[in-house]
């Protein structure tokens, strides 16, 4: 550190012609500065990302010890096979996991793209007004969600709280919220709408402040509506960032954790009820391994996932590709 | 002709735009709310939005956990993780964006590779790994982990591709090396490049949960978040204390998000033009 | 110039952040286990998961106070953490605590991982209970403490037994005068209450183990008498257990209550009775807040003539990764706690009932003329240690697969009570499922 505290850029040096072993030497250091450069963050990656993707598919043939393979025991795919098994619930936590998912991800794009349409202005030149506006959509998504889910919580409350009262004043009958197994998910559900939502909104008003104006000009002077501009202008520029919000908001809804531990009391054995009702595979994944401290089981359940997210990937990049235009 | 019916459809986009801020903006009013409200105006039907005053759970809630030893914690782990992101991102930024570089493309490579892993999946080998290095229940444990965001290597990367290689032709012959131009040149032009990883960083960071509930234990290293919902635990029922813990935990980021919102939008919004790595890349959130 | 200043300053900052993680690593240093504080005395890091505003926090905290403040060579801290599950993490990442307060199911874990004390020997040993007191404690909650191998790795401090707490004036306006003495009898109070006053008859809690009293008041049990390793769920009693349960989830003038809001829908004044436990008592009272007398009274007994309210609770236990000086310090704390001086500090700031029958004496006393009044402050310590006194107090059947069976039996009868199958299918579902789990043929 101390060589660096002489910048060489204050004096004038004399241009000497350098020696042709320092070149070599300094070609030399140009390789491998390289390597230098990005080790710490490949040794940092191998440890902590690399390494554990390699080691959680080895760890789920093991009835896993914290102690390491010697003191573990191999026991082939009966994780897998138990997986299978209705009983172990990991099938039901799936198709809570697509339920949730299944609602999630169209919503956060119909909602996302209605609110940045109603922002639009705050594309192309934002207002003291729209900068506000959006500040307040975005600001949920910046807040830890734990945090966020204790006031939901209380919002949802059956007897007390606002969300029953504003039922009551469209003469629905009130619900039970999170101590129903029906409505305790959608419940879960709207208060991560409402922290997510922003993210999706700033994404789309980054993908309609990419149209440019005389594309909308020119289809209005063709004679076209409102609609029919949003419906052949608009929405294909948008294809590519619709695309990675499906991507992005599918992998976000699939580790969805603490807002579902906050909601339903995950202090309280894990979260996930009532019922399992909301037992997703992430909850799943975490009750199997850091309550009942089933390591190797808990392994078999993150490959499973970590194999639907990278599918599910693929398949969306697939599909979405062919429907995308860029422009 | 589209011109006329201008004002009446701005007035009501106006007034929709009022609407869906309030939306979004009430659960945090109503928070505050309930932190100071009388204990009899807090269940009531229909529920009142104006209540008086009584600062009573505020000092309940001092007084029931040691929220400065927690708060330390939290300020300790986000300031480290955001400085040693910056270390390593930029280095490896850096180097990624060295034309005299070989092997540049395979290492940028494995780094997109790791943006296909989901953190969710490798919870429980993370967990092995870090009792073998020994950091549970551990301040290091919860830095570890996220000293390297591959997001903040290529915001780096794209950064240090736009200065002109002019830049770098001038600085060789002063003599400097990479090291000397990374340092004195580079990074000092690299502002809004540190910004940007330094705010993401900081409210991903403030915001993490389920990592440091897994791998803390005691007190010793417990952050604010863990904290708060074991406080949502044991106090289920003192919902006025509740509310206002959670304000205590929110204010920080709310507070850095306010002063610098531009900042964090444009962040965000700047996944969509750069198209490399707008590929699934980790949520902000975990 | 310009540079350089900028050189020193990114240098000092980066300095300061590498200071800044090096502290924290010395402050996150494993700490627990160092058997001496600063000033030479002991240290006793003590886990539990009362919440310092809670009732049985501030008991225990004035109880602590007292303890540190009359032991000179011994501090106790408590760290207010969720035990039962954290401090098994701890023993495995080898920084445990030197006691806790957990829970009965979560010992076999422990006891797996070899992590707990056998207190046979300080039961035993000079600083110990004799024989006498030993018998004084409450049979039920003291036959709990000792896994199916006899071993002891629990001494009993939170003892919840089952209790309903009632409105006083929606009671009184609804022509109440007796809590009632039968199940049937309690469904017909609550309709009662409903259709004078308004208000809803009762408030019962999902997430409780209310059907396991019930199965045994109803003359249940788990296994097959005679046959130790064979469930026994298919059974009448479970059959009238379910169909009581259902009736009671689905009459009207019932409803079920979160958890965390149960204590507010009581406190609003428009519940009649809340079912909970004795140490929620304090804790609804002070939520009332005097707007209303809240009586007490035990459950009503089931078909096999008496009532067999559940016992549940945290116990102490001393971890053997902390020095014989630690274990020796934490047994004098537990000692002290279970004095008839710790217990009436307990019983009566806490509102839980005394660990043994030898400390109700002293818990009245401190508790002075009001303690038989009901309602009144002392009303929930009262009606369970009648409770406890009658004897008719069950434990849960423990086991290491125990939790996994009663969520199996609990979510059976979930699914009758929500119409998404019948009785019969409910118990042969449950036979069959929680078999698998007892025959370890299923993970979890």
């Amino acid at each position: 550190m101390q060589e660096n505290l002489q910048t060489p850029w204050e004096k004038s040096r004399p241009l000497a012609p350098p020696l042709s072993a320092a070149r070599t030497l300094r070609r030399t250091t140009k390789a491998v500065s390289g390597w230098l450069l990005v080790l710490p963050a490949l040794a940092i990656l191998t440890l902590f990302t690399y390494g554990p993707a390699l080691l959680v598919v080895a760890m789920s043939f093991y009835h896993w010890s914290l102690g390491g393979f010697q003191d573990s025991q191999w026991v082939g795919a009966l994780h897998y096979q138990e997986l299978l098994n209705p009983i172990s619930g990991f099938l039901e936590s799936l198709s809570v996991t697509f339920y949730y998912v299944g609602i999630m991800v169209p919503m956060t794009i119909a909602l996302g793209l209605g609110i940045a349409w109603l922002f639009r202005g705050a594309a192309h030149k934002p207002t003291p007004w729209l900068t506000f506006t959006r500040a307040a959509v975005f600001l949920p998504y910046i807040t830890p969600a734990i945090a966020t889910s204790i006031i939901w919580v209380f919002i949802f409350n059956p007897q007390f709280g606002l969300a029953n009262a504003a039922l009551r004043f469209f003469h629905i009958p009130a619900l039970g919220w999170l101590v129903s197994s029906t409505w305790a998910l959608p419940a879960v559900m709207i208060n991560n709408l409402w922290h997510n939502l922003g993210f999706t909104v700033v994404l789309f008003l980054a993908g309609l402040s990419n149209i440019p104006g005389e594309a909308v000009e020119a289809a209005w002077l063709d004679g076209a509506g409102g609609w029919q501009t949003f419906r052949y202008v608009v929405l294909p520029y948008l294809s590519p960032v619709t695309l990675m919000v499906v991507i992005l908001t599918t992998i976000q809804a699939m580790q969805a954790f603490g807002s579902i531990y906050a909601m339903t009391g995950g202090q309280f054995g894990g979260g996930g009820g009532p019922l399992n009702s909301t037992t997703t595979t992430a909850i799943y994944l975490y009750k199997s391994a850091f309550i009942f401290f089933h390591y190797g089981y808990g392994a078999a359940v993150s490959v499973v996932l970590f194999a639907l997210l990278l599918l599910m990937t693929i398949v969306q990049k697939q599909v979405g590709e062919r429907y995308t235009t860029y422009q | 002709m589209r011109l006329g019916q201008g004002k009446g459809r701005r007035a009501l986009r106006t007034v929709f735009q009022a609407i869906v801020a309030l939306v979004f903006l009430f659960p945090f009013y109503w928070a505050m709310v309930l932190s100071v409200a009388p204990k009899s105006h807090v269940f009531t039907l229909p529920p009142d939005l104006l209540p008086g005053w009584d600062f009573h759970p505020w000092v309940q809630v001092f007084q029931a956990a040691p929220w400065g030893l927690y708060f330390l914690h939290s300020v300790i782990i986000t300031g480290s993780t955001i400085i040693l992101v910056l270390i390593t991102g930029a280095c490896a930024g850096y180097a990624l964006s060295l034309p005299t570089f070989r092997g540049r493309e395979i290492v940028f490579g494995i780094f997109l590779a790791a943006l296909m892993v989901p953190p969710e999946a490798i919870l429980i080998p993370d967990y092995v790994v870090a009792y073998h290095l020994h950091i549970l229940n551990s301040l290091r444990g919860q830095v570890l982990p996220f000293a390297v965001n591959v997001f903040a290597i290529f915001i780096f990367r794209q950064f240090f591709k736009t200065l002109p290689s002019e830049l770098w032709d001038a600085a060789q012959l002063d003599g400097a090396s990479w090291w000397r131009y990374l340092w004195n040149l580079a990074l000092p032009l690299a502002k809004p490049a540190v910004a940007t990883v330094s705010l993401l960083t900081f409210s991903s960071q403030w915001s993490q949960f389920q990592w440091p509930l897994i791998i803390t234990q005691g007190q010793s290293a417990r952050p604010v978040e863990v904290a708060l919902s074991y406080f949502q635990g044991f106090d289920g029922t003192h919902w006025r204390e509740l509310a206002a813990a959670s304000i205590l935990t929110l204010t920080p980021i709310v507070m850095v998000f306010l002063l610098t919102q531009r900042y964090f939008v444009v962040s965000v919004a700047g996944r969509v033009d750069d198209r490399e790595s707008s590929a699934p890349m980790t949520p902000l959130n975990r | 110039m310009k540079h350089r200043t900028r050189t020193v300053w990114i240098t000092l900052t980066l300095f300061s952040g590498a200071a800044l993680a090096g502290c924290g690593t010395n402050a996150a240093a494993p700490s627990h286990n160092s058997p001496l504080h600063g000033s030479g005395k002991t240290l006793v890091t003590f886990w539990e998961s009362h919440s310092a505003a809670n009732q049985q926090g501030k008991a225990l905290a004035k109880i602590v106070r007292e303890f540190n403040h009359s032991h000179s060579g011994i501090t106790v801290e408590v760290h207010v953490t969720p035990a039962s599950a954290k401090a098994l993490a701890a023993v495995q990442a080898g920084d445990p605590p030197v006691m806790a307060m957990i829970g009965h199911q979560p010992q076999y874990g422990y006891e797996r991982a070899h992590a707990l004390v056998n207190l046979k020997s300080f039961i035993n040993g000079p600083n110990g209970f004799s024989s006498q007191q030993r018998h004084q404690i409450w049979p039920a909650v003291y036959q709990a403490e000792f896994t199916p191998s006899h071993q002891q790795y629990l001494f009993p401090v939170d003892i919840k037994v089952a209790e309903f707490f009632y409105n006083a004036n929606l009671w009184k306006k609804s022509g109440l005068s007796s809590p009632p003495t039968t199940w049937s009898q309690l469904m017909t109070d609550a309709q009662q209450i409903q259709s004078k006053t308004g208000a809803m008859g009762l408030g019962a809690r999902l997430d409780h183990n209310d059907w396991l009293p019930l199965f045994y008041s109803n003359g249940g049990h788990y296994y097959k008498p005679g046959h130790p390793g064979q469930l026994d769920l298919n059974s009448p009693a479970m059959a009238a257990t379910i169909r009581q349960v259902v009736a009671r989830d689905n009459a009207p003038s019932v409803k079920i209550l979160s958890y965390n809001t149960s204590f507010e829908d009581f406190a609003s004044g428009k519940l009649g009775i809340l079912e909970n436990t004795a140490d929620g008592y304090e804790m609804v009272r002070e939520e009332v807040g005097g707007k209303f007398p809240v009586g007490v009274f035990s459950p009503p007994p089931g078909s096999s003539g008496h009532s067999e309210s559940l016992y549940q609770g945290l116990s102490f236990v001393i971890f053997r990764h902390a020095s014989q000086a630690q274990q020796q310090a934490a047994w004098s704390f537990i000692k002290y706690f279970d004095s008839p001086h710790g217990q009436s500090i307990w019983s009566t700031v806490g509102g839980e009932p005394p660990v043994s029958r030898a400390d109700v004496a002293s818990v009245e006393k401190m508790a002075g003329g009001q303690f038989s009044a009901n309602p009144g402050p002392y009303a929930g310590t009262a009606v369970a240690i009648r409770e406890l006194e009658s004897g008719h107090v069950i434990h849960k059947i423990l086991g290491p697969n125990q939790s996994e069976i009663d969520t199996v039996i609990q979510d059976q009868i979930q699914s009758v009570v929500q119409h998404k199958e019948s009785v019969s299918q409910a118990l042969s579902n449950m036979q069959k499922q929680a078999t698998a789990y007892l025959s370890g043929a299923a993970v979890q």
